[in-house]
């Protein structure tokens, strides 16, 4: 019986995200709103733990309230209990203030065995909250796994680094972070969807969680950005013709420019 | 007749029949296992289709050397078979309690004719049938030991009868023996060659001849022959769905209202399949039409209707196999995801199976348990969280319109005419030529018209037959208060999915919408004179039938006179045209994942087209159109004909003075 | 009261990485008239680094670190930065680096940037401003860290090298700071084979259609391939109709789907269901000598014209490059 916790976020889907050249800024109206996918990965694994092992899952979600639809996803994947962390507090939070409140709920459900969330999220790819919320709760890690098993206390994961392999083991409780290979995570139907609204869900602020206000937000951020500039647009449509030397020279020299473009 | 005959006869009729309806018993009650509802309504609708199918054998003749050689067997074993209830209602029943007979006069002689001549003509058609099936061998026509025991005792109970009714008119001698012209002419080799001796081996022949009707008979319900049986029965049971609507296992409207989404989808074991379906199974005559015709079949994949019908049947017929998971088992998943949904295995059974309805159903079973390769699970997800099935951003659903006067519902809210462009023709480059050739159409035609622009959303009749019927069922939902929204009452569609979908799917959701394809459209502005066109230079034209605009709506005239009304185009048809057309190969979903083939079917159909060298291979359906495309860059360039929408050959060819 | 050290600290376990960080980091800390002090964990690393730029390495010889682990090594310099307060650390962006860095940032309660594309000091030189891309690739933030030290995890490429220089000389500091025993023990690794980068991680790639005639004339795209580091694609006739590239190799709609930083689309068309598989690459390059091909309304820079004359060109023009 393994009581597993998993962390999803909900982001925004990056691939549409568009450009407003006029105001500078990124349209996000009408961008859907999608579990990030190494946590789906993340609850497939779960799911598959407790298929195996039993026991049960609690999803937590940190982030705005439409992250109830992710939640709702995740329980029609098969986790059992979602809690949203919710408060408009929280706004502003760098992975450091992140990881504080979600050490908060997670030592306020106390009794797990196992946090497994993804390796990094798809709209940041900032890869720290997974480690930083270890070292708050001063839990061993696992890092980019491809593979869990779990006997008794004893845990087992295969880590997918750049050159190698890695066996390691440890013992529970610990925290894993998954990479995409390590699974195909299940797509539930809309009516798994609907079925999983008669599952528990609890919405936590920051009351609930016993936060001070200057550990959230913008407040509580280690890191700080000072300002955000909107890249890139639409496709150039940069038509090339004429002689293929020229043209050839004329388009080494523009994504060199880009910086795409590198020779060693 | 020895005189203890009819008492030792009706006990061994006794016996016999005993096991017949044991028999019968045992095979009907499959049906019915399990918690399945019972409902019949339209029943004059349904006697009327199990008389022109079962009776008049009307599907079954359209194959005119099978049809003709069945038709052969079935009206000389019926006839017979009614002769010889007229002989046991005469003697058992008429003239023993009322000293009353029929078989008299005028009309006896014209009994035994009959008889004689039907008879004759069973024989015909079991020795045709034995040819066909011994010497032309045609393609999914399986012989077994059942087939070779069914046509053996048929020909033997014939063969006798008429050596019997020899006999008996050699003997007799009456005068109206001639009547019975097959046997009297027995009668006169009997004694001419073999003399009164044979006159002998009547009683034994007589008892040999009934114990082996009485054999055949009791032998229905556990041989071939079964389908005498349950082939009416489908006819007159089966589901009275209109064509293109498939079955909804629940109503999400009602759901909705409960809060309780705990149903049960879908097809895993025999269990599952309503009453209907399994009766459909079991009456399966292995005629293998519905394989010949079935474009995955053709194309090599592990897919055969005939053959997975047979596997459901016979599942159901064991006691292990009653229960256990078919799929993994006896059938491949990869079986069902061959399946485009082209009907022509439908439009083809005899016995009125449909194929489909079970293979969606197996699909509503897979795709709940979720575990689904990555491109179905893509083509959800996209159509989940972007409301297409590419995935690309909703808010560029108007990008084609770039340059083009088209208003959107919310600028021109008075419309006579809702177009809806669908996500081909919003999305795919190649399909928004066809988007633009109609809105230039439309304005040529001075018709007044509006799109829903972004607010356009999949209707998700692709999830609908992958098997996701929850979201096809919420997309409908939601596209009936959009329409409801905006005054919505004729919808003008270039895809025939969306057209079938609309039409014949929606009504069953609250929706009462008038729907009309593009080419009837565009043919019915030709004809009022609305639209007048050049008339082009003459061109050799081949029209590909799309399978949701043929064989689902009977739509086949219209585009080829449209076609026609581009100056002088000649019309070649390829020799699987009209309700007979082969599938593109994109239905039922397959265009968006993978399907192993050993020649894919839209190379299959492309050839076909390529064969008769047309200038143009002309379309009606984004998706057949987008597969040809793809055919013909693997083709190569040289020696294919191009491929065009007819939207698009009429935009080209309007008289714009 | 002393001067507060600015001093730039570097770390990569990947030899080439630090060198990388050495560079920078020595620009850096001239910058704030400071030191630049690497963190080994050998005697001969300890070495090169001051060959490479290090004015001070701090060597920890502790048999506890031969094997890269989050544990002790975020024992080992988070106790080292306790006492040395350095400015600033910045650690190689692999995967280990990326593991390490907010688990020592979070202990020490200080910021983290990861994956930076850009770091330079502010005008007062007061913080290191350090750039990142998020949302997609969309949005390029600038972020700094309120509170020291400031720790950034650098990608391998992002900068150069100094070469070698023998004659630099530096200190060489053995420190001993109190590292536990990990709570995680490596049972066993293997090396991965160098099968070639999966179409999916890679971020370079040439893919060509139907627009190459002839099986024998993939060379020639190979031969470009191989000039610009990038790995082959194809469309799916391809690899389905033709067999001459292995199914796992195409890209489109039922395909693989790819997010490369450049994307050559040589001679395809643009059918939707290649567009489906290439529309998260950041720029799109296509060859086609039709004009109205569909591919250009999806591309960032399109040349209309013969492939075979557009590619070899192309691939002596960086080859060109390259050499200068």
């Amino acid at each position: 019986m393994v009581h597993t916790i998993v962390l999803v976020k909900q982001v925004l889907q990056t691939a549409e995200l568009k450009i407003d050249k006029s105001s500078k800024s990124i349209v996000t109206q009408g961008v859907p709103r999608v579990i990030s996918e190494t946590d789906k990965n993340a609850l497939e694994e779960a799911v598959r733990i407790k298929e195996k092992h039993g026991g049960k899952i609690t999803v937590i979600s940190m982030g705005s309230p439409e992250a109830k639809e992710a939640l709702r996803e995740a329980l029609a994947m098969g986790a059992d209990e979602a809690v949203l962390l919710t408060d408009s507090r929280f706004e502003g939070s760098d992975s450091h203030a992140v990881a504080s409140v979600l050490a908060a709920a997670v030592t306020k459900i106390l009794d797990y065995d196992l946090i497994i969330c993804g390796a990094y999220s798809e709209d940041m790819f900032a890869f720290q909250v997974g480690s930083r919320l270890a070292e708050i709760c001063n839990l061993p890690q696992f890092t980019y796994a491809t593979k869990i098993t779990m006997e008794g206390s004893k845990i087992t994961v295969e880590r997918d680094l750049e050159n190698e392999r890695q066996v390691v083991e440890g013992k529970l409780p610990c925290l894993v972070t998954v990479v995409r290979e390590i699974n195909e995570p299940r797509l539930p139907t809309l009516m798994a969807i609907m079925a999983s609204s008669k599952k528990p869900t609890s919405t936590w602020s920051a009351e609930d969680l016993s936060l001070a206000e200057s550990e959230l937000g913008y407040n509580g951020s280690l890191n700080e950005i000072l300002r955000s500039t909107v890249s890139s647009g639409e496709r150039k449509r940069v038509i090339m013709q004429g002689e293929a030397k020229d043209v050839a020279l004329k388009l080494t020299k523009a994504l060199q420019q880009e910086g795409v473009l590198k020779v060693t | 007749m020895p005189a203890l005959t009819p008492l030792i006869m009706y006990i061994v009729v006794s016996g016999f029949a005993a096991v017949f309806l044991y028999g019968v018993y045992r095979r009907l009650r499959r049906y019915f296992r399990g918690d399945t509802g019972f409902e019949l309504h339209d029943i004059g609708k349904r006697v009327q289709r199990a008389f022109v199918n079962a009776f008049a054998q009307r599907k079954v003749v359209k194959k005119q050397y099978a049809g003709f050689m069945h038709l052969l067997i079935y009206s000389g074993i019926f006839v017979l078979f009614i002769g010889t209830m007229l002989v046991f209602l005469d003697f058992d029943i008429l003239q023993t309690f009322f000293h009353q007979q029929i078989l008299v006069g005028s009309f006896y002689l014209v009994y035994e004719t009959a008889l004689d001549a039907f008879g004759l003509l069973a024989i015909a058609g079991l020795l045709i049938a034995i040819y066909r099936r011994t010497v032309t061998k045609p393609s999914n026509l399986p012989t077994s030991r059942d087939d070779v025991f069914v046509f053996s005792i048929l020909i033997i109970i014939l063969v006798t009868g008429y050596v019997m009714e020899g006999i008996r008119l050699a003997v007799d001698n009456p005068p109206w023996a001639p009547w019975s012209f097959v046997g009297y002419r027995v009668s006169l080799l009997l004694s001419s060659s073999v003399g009164k001796q044979v006159v002998n081996i009547y009683p034994g022949l007589w008892w040999f001849h009934a114990l082996l009707a009485f054999t055949a008979f009791a032998a229905i319900p556990y041989t071939k022959l079964f389908h005498v049986i349950t082939s009416p029965l489908n006819a007159l049971l089966a589901d009275q769905r209109p064509i293109g609507q498939l079955s909804s296992p629940f109503d999400l409207r009602q759901l909705l209202a409960s809060g309780n989404f705990d149903v049960k989808i879908g097809a895993a074991a025999i269990p599952d399949f309503s009453w209907q379906e399994r009766l459909s199974f079991d009456s399966c005559t292995s005629c293998g039409r519905c394989s010949n015709v079935c474009p995955a079949t053709a194309a090599g994949t592990l897919l055969s209707p005939m053959h997975l019908m047979l596997k459901l049947r016979n599942a159901m017929l064991t006691e292990n196999g009653a229960h256990s998971m078919l799929i993994g088992s006896v059938i491949n998943q990869e079986e069902l995801w061959a399946c485009t949904t082209c009907r022509a295995c439908v439009h083809e059974c005899p016995v009125l199976i449909d194929h489909i309805d079970a293979i969606v159903d197996m699909r509503r079973h897979l795709v709940g348990e979720g575990k689904l390769d990555h491109p179905k699970r893509d083509l959800l997800t996209n159509l989940n969280n972007s409301a297409n099935p590419y995935g690309l951003s909703p808010n560029d659903r108007l990008k084609w319109t770039q340059g083009l006067d088209v208003k959107t519902v919310k600028e021109q809210p008075e419309f006579d005419v809702l177009y809806w462009v669908g996500c081909s023709g919003s999305y795919d480059p190649r399909n928004q030529n066809v988007s633009r050739a109609i809105v230039k159409i439309l304005h040529a035609a001075k018709v007044r018209f509006s799109v829903l622009g972004n607010e356009e959303k999949c209707n998700c009749e692709v999830a609908r037959r992958l098997g996701e019927e929850g979201r096809f069922q919420q997309s409908a939902l939601e596209l009936i208060e959009l329409f409801k929204k905006y005054n919505v009452k004729t919808i003008l569609t270039q895809c025939p999915h969306c057209f079938n979908t609309f039409k014949n799917e929606y009504p069953e959701f609250g929706a009462s919408l008038q729907v009309i394809h593009h080419t009837r459209f565009i043919g019915d502005l030709i004809e009022s004179g609305r639209l007048r066109l050049n008339k082009g230079a003459e061109q050799v034209i081949t029209f590909h039938d799309p399978c949701y605009l043929g064989r689902y709506n009977s739509i086949y005239d219209k585009p080829r006179s449209i076609l026609s009304s581009l100056g002088s185009v000649k019309i070649r048809e390829m020799p699987r045209h009209g309700e007979n057309s082969f599938c593109c190969g994109a239905g039922g979903a397959n265009v968006w994942y993978k399907v192993e083939q050993k020649k894919r079917i839209n190379q299959i159909r492309f050839e076909e087209a390529q064969h008769l060298k047309p200038d143009i291979l002309a379309t009606a359906c984004p998706f057949c159109t987008s597969m040809f495309e793809d055919a013909a860059v693997s083709a190569g360039p040289k020696d294919s004909p191009k491929v065009k929408d007819v939207a698009e050959l009429v935009a080209d060819s309007i008289d714009s003075s | 009261m002393e001067q507060e050290k600015r001093d730039i600290w570097i770390f990569s376990e990947q030899p080439q990485l630090a060198f990388e960080l050495l560079c920078k980091g020595g620009a850096l800390s001239k910058e704030l008239g400071s030191e630049l002090v690497a963190f080994a964990t050998t005697a001969s690393c300890a070495d090169d680094y001051i060959k490479r730029g290090a004015d001070k390495v701090l060597l920890v010889n502790n048999p506890i670190l031969a094997e890269f682990q989050v544990d002790t090594y975020t024992d080992a310099l988070s106790a080292l930065a306790n006492e040395h307060k350095p400015e600033a650390i910045l650690i190689g962006a692999t995967r280990n680096g990326l593991e390490l860095a907010p688990r020592l940032a979070e202990r020490l309660k200080t910021g983290c940037v990861t994956e930076v594309t850009k770091i330079e000091l502010d005008a007062d030189k007061k913080f290191l401003l350090m750039d990142r891309v998020s949302m997609g690739g969309n949005l390029v933030e600038t972020h700094i860290s309120r509170s020291k030290p400031q720790i950034a995890t650098v990608p391998k490429g992002l900068f150069s090298q100094n070469s070698p220089d023998t004659s630099r000389k530096g200190q060489i500091i053995t420190a001993e700071p109190k590292i536990k025993p990990p709570a995680t023990r490596l049972l066993e690794k293997k090396p991965k084979e160098a099968k070639g980068v999966k179409l999916s991680d890679a971020s370079v790639i040439v893919s060509f259609g139907r627009g190459v005639r002839k099986k024998e004339d993939m060379a020639m795209v190979e031969k470009f391939a191989e000039a610009v580091g990038g790995v082959i694609g194809c469309s799916r006739p391809i690899a389905e109709d033709l067999g001459w590239l292995p199914e796992e190799q195409y890209i489109g709609l039922s395909g693989q789907k790819v997010n490369p930083k450049l994307y050559f689309a040589c001679g395809i068309s643009g059918q939707i269901q290649h567009l489906t598989g290439i529309r998260n690459s950041k720029v799109i390059v296509s060859i086609n000598n039709d004009p109205k091909a569909p591919i250009f309304e999806f591309s960032d820079y399109g040349i209309v014209g013969d492939l075979y004359e557009i590619l070899p060109n192309l691939t002596d023009a960086v080859k060109q490059l390259a050499s200068n």
